[in-house]
């Protein structure tokens, strides 16, 4: 299968430094011959090695405003995030006027269903219909982390569409109906904090198709906007009063997604790192009384993300101080939702299933096979992780080597007998 | 040396066994030669040189290195501490090829390059041998007991190698929790143990022999909720009882044997299908 990711690689731009193949969490990278290997079944789209490159090699892959002009009417669905980088002061109002200055004909937020979905959750918890814990399928990278590296989680992931694809969902259904226009006229585009999630939207993991059209990242759309916010902002209009504004704007930051739900039996982890950490912990059943876990790749939660502009620990203060200036909770009918329930509206149809990579193609003797010539080769090595034979540890250079897809002879200690 | 790709030997190697000074020395990063030809005839070293080799010589003429040129070697090595000619420099300098002398004469030169050759096919048939052995991996590990910082760890080696090998993730899932219990067992009631893992398409092995206070009724232990757990370990959260039930849930075959205040041997089995 031909996965779709977040960013090409610019052979010519890369100085060989090799920081991208010591930064990727999952092991994805090699350099040999003076060119980057990337080995595209292994990648998650953490967006490491975007962010770690000094030479911008991996260019990543992300619509632009333009590209939606083929819709006739647009509808803009931003991020949780993108109210976070303007400081504690800017009304969300403001930034959803500056966005419909864009040329956009409608914003539409995320909140009002991130909030329904916790109830949601929070409900389905209460049954037994579900096997526990779930773990949140809201950061894209940490379910293609499970696909990759944790296949016996897959059925653990999240069975209900994510609050960004729900928003989608509405907003097409809305605007088709208000304006008559069938449903691929209208253009659902999503402002996104990080790669992972404009993959997401370009191919789920978790269904046939995205209801989202298209992303632009927040880095894009940042220094369109801000003029306008500052403009909005001298001009002194009045935005508190809208009713687009909804409590729970906080989504996306490290905690977030558990506030509806019960803490005695929930964990919040981030960080690629300490995400490992809690799926082992899963996968050795040690984690005992957790029903639900929400897990981000970035530190802090999206506001960690790699597209976004603001330090994320600036991006949480101003979080923290939007909600307690311009919160209000959000009224929804529960009559209403729990219709939708019933209906099957928030459950996703297909499963999430484990990624085939060059391990579970191979059957068990050939595998094993490998696996005692990695070893034999690894005594060899002098475990110094240099990376000069263009794998980013000793271990993964004699993994390579027992596959075929490296010589022992790229080793320069072998090669020299220095070791 | 043969010019298979293996037998590639990178020329400080040879540098460093001939003990010979650098007069030229070609500056690509991987210069490396697939083979060695000895003669001072240079006829024979144009009819049976092979391309990419090294001539080992004690004609110190800049002829020698021409010879080598033309039967496209890497470069040359001179025996008995020649020194070489300016004019043999210049030409090795112009082609790229890199110019060694040493100490040794022709015999005992051979003779050094030839145990490198050993040395490498060695390494070489080391790494082939290993592919032909049986389709069965052994890994042994060890428990401290009471260590409650590090309990887990054994576990989670196991399924990282049962991962790399590519199992089915359900079997992983079960040999996980298995094991995990097992050592959690460990760690709470016995002094140490020493884990194997065998593992093979047919089935995974995994025992567990301890020494520690033994169990006297497996029987009864093996009955969900029974544990002798001390009341710290309770308030730790360990110690549920569940321990040996977890693991006759998820292992297709176990076998309990125990000696009380000897220890503890248990046996975990995965069937493959």
């Amino acid at each position: 299968m031909k996965y779709f990711h977040s960013h090409v690689i610019i052979q010519e731009r890369c100085k060989g430094t090799l920081t991208c193949l010591r930064a990727c969490p999952t092991k994805a990278l090699r350099y040999r011959n003076n060119k980057i290997i990337f080995y595209d079944d292994l990648c998650v789209d953490c967006g490491s090695c975007i962010n770690s490159c000094p030479e911008k090699v991996f260019l990543p892959v992300i619509d632009e405003i333009a590209d939606f002009d083929k819709f006739e009417y647009k509808v803009v669905v931003p991020s949780h995030t993108l109210y976070t980088q303007f400081g504690a002061n800017t009304h969300p109002g403001l930034i959803h006027k500056a966005l419909l200055s864009l040329g956009f004909d409608a914003v539409h937020e995320i909140s009002k269903h991130a909030h329904e979905l916790s109830y949601v959750v929070s409900e389905s918890l209460k049954s037994d219909m579900f096997q526990k814990p779930i773990i949140s399928n809201f950061c894209p990278a940490v379910i293609r982390l499970i696909q990759v590296s944790y296949p016996n989680l897959v059925d653990l992931v999240s069975p209900f569409d994510v609050s960004r694809e729900l928003a989608a969902k509405e907003a097409k259904l809305l605007y088709s109906q208000k304006l008559g226009l069938s449903m691929d006229k209208i253009g659902v585009i999503f402002i996104s904090p990080c790669p992972a999630m404009v993959v997401s939207i370009k191919q789920p993991a978790e269904k046939e198709k995205s209801w989202i059209d298209g992303a632009i990242a927040i880095s894009d759309i940042y220094n369109r906007i801000l003029p306008r916010i500052m403009e909005l902002k001298n001009e002194k209009t009045d935005e508190t009063n809208q009713e687009f504004f909804y409590y729970g704007k906080s989504w996306g930051q490290l905690g977030y997604i558990l506030r509806y739900l019960d803490p005695d039996n929930t964990i919040s982890v981030a960080g690629i790192d300490n995400v490992k950490m809690i799926l082992d912990d899963i996968e050795d059943s040690r984690l005992k009384n957790v029903d639900y876990i929400e897990a981000f790749i970035c530190p802090q939660g999206c506001i960690g993300g790699t597209y976004c502009v603001e330090n994320p620990y600036i991006s949480r203060h101003a979080a923290i101080m939007l909600e307690k200036r311009f919160g209000k909770p959000h009224e929804f009918d529960r009559f209403e939702i729990n219709k939708k329930i019933e209906n099957n509206y928030y459950q996703l149809v297909e499963k999430v299933v484990p990624r085939k990579t060059r391990l579970m193609e191979s059957d068990i003797n050939t595998s094993i096979k490998k696996m005692k010539q990695k070893e034999r080769i690894l005594t060899k090595l002098p475990n110094k992780n240099c990376g000069i034979c263009g794998a980013p540890t000793c271990e993964t250079f004699a993994e390579d080597c027992a596959w075929g897809d490296a010589d022992l002879t790229d080793c320069i200690f072998l090669r020299t007998g220095t070791y | 040396m043969r010019d298979s790709t293996h037998y590639i030997v990178d020329v400080s190697r040879i540098q460093n066994i001939l003990k010979a000074k650098v007069w030229v020395s070609n500056t690509s990063s991987n210069e490396h030669i697939t083979g060695i030809y000895a003669s001072d005839l240079m006829s024979d070293v144009l009819a049976y040189g092979k391309p990419g080799s090294m001539l080992l010589t004690g004609l110190n003429t800049v002829q020698a290195v021409i010879s080598a040129y033309m039967a496209e070697f890497r470069g040359v090595a001179f025996i008995r501490n020649k020194s070489p000619e300016e004019e043999t420099l210049k030409f090795a300098r112009e082609k790229g090829m890199f110019v060694l002398s040493t100490e040794s004469d022709m015999y005992e030169a051979c003779v050094k390059l030839a145990t490198l050759e050993s040395k490498v096919s060695e390494e070489v048939m080391e790494v082939e041998e290993v592919s032909k052995a049986e389709n069965i991996t052994t890994h042994s590990f060890f428990i401290d007991g009471n260590d409650f910082a590090n309990a887990g760890l054994v576990s989670t080696q196991i399924k990282a190698l049962l991962k790399s090998i590519g199992y089915d993730p359900q079997i992983i899932r079960r040999a996980a929790i298995s094991t995990y219990e097992a050592e959690m067992n460990v760690v709470m009631h016995a002094r140490k143990a020493d884990v194997t893992l065998t593992a093979s398409d047919k089935e995974i092995y995994i025992i567990f022999i301890d020494e520690g206070k033994g169990i006297k009724d497996i029987d009864l232990a093996m009955q969900e909720g029974y544990s002798t757990a001390t009341e710290e370990q309770r308030a730790l959260g360990f110690g549920a009882g569940m321990g040996l039930p977890n693991i006759k849930k998820n292992a297709d075959e176990l076998e309990i044997n125990s000696v009380v205040d000897v220890g503890t041997r248990i046996e975990i089995y995965f069937y493959i299908k």
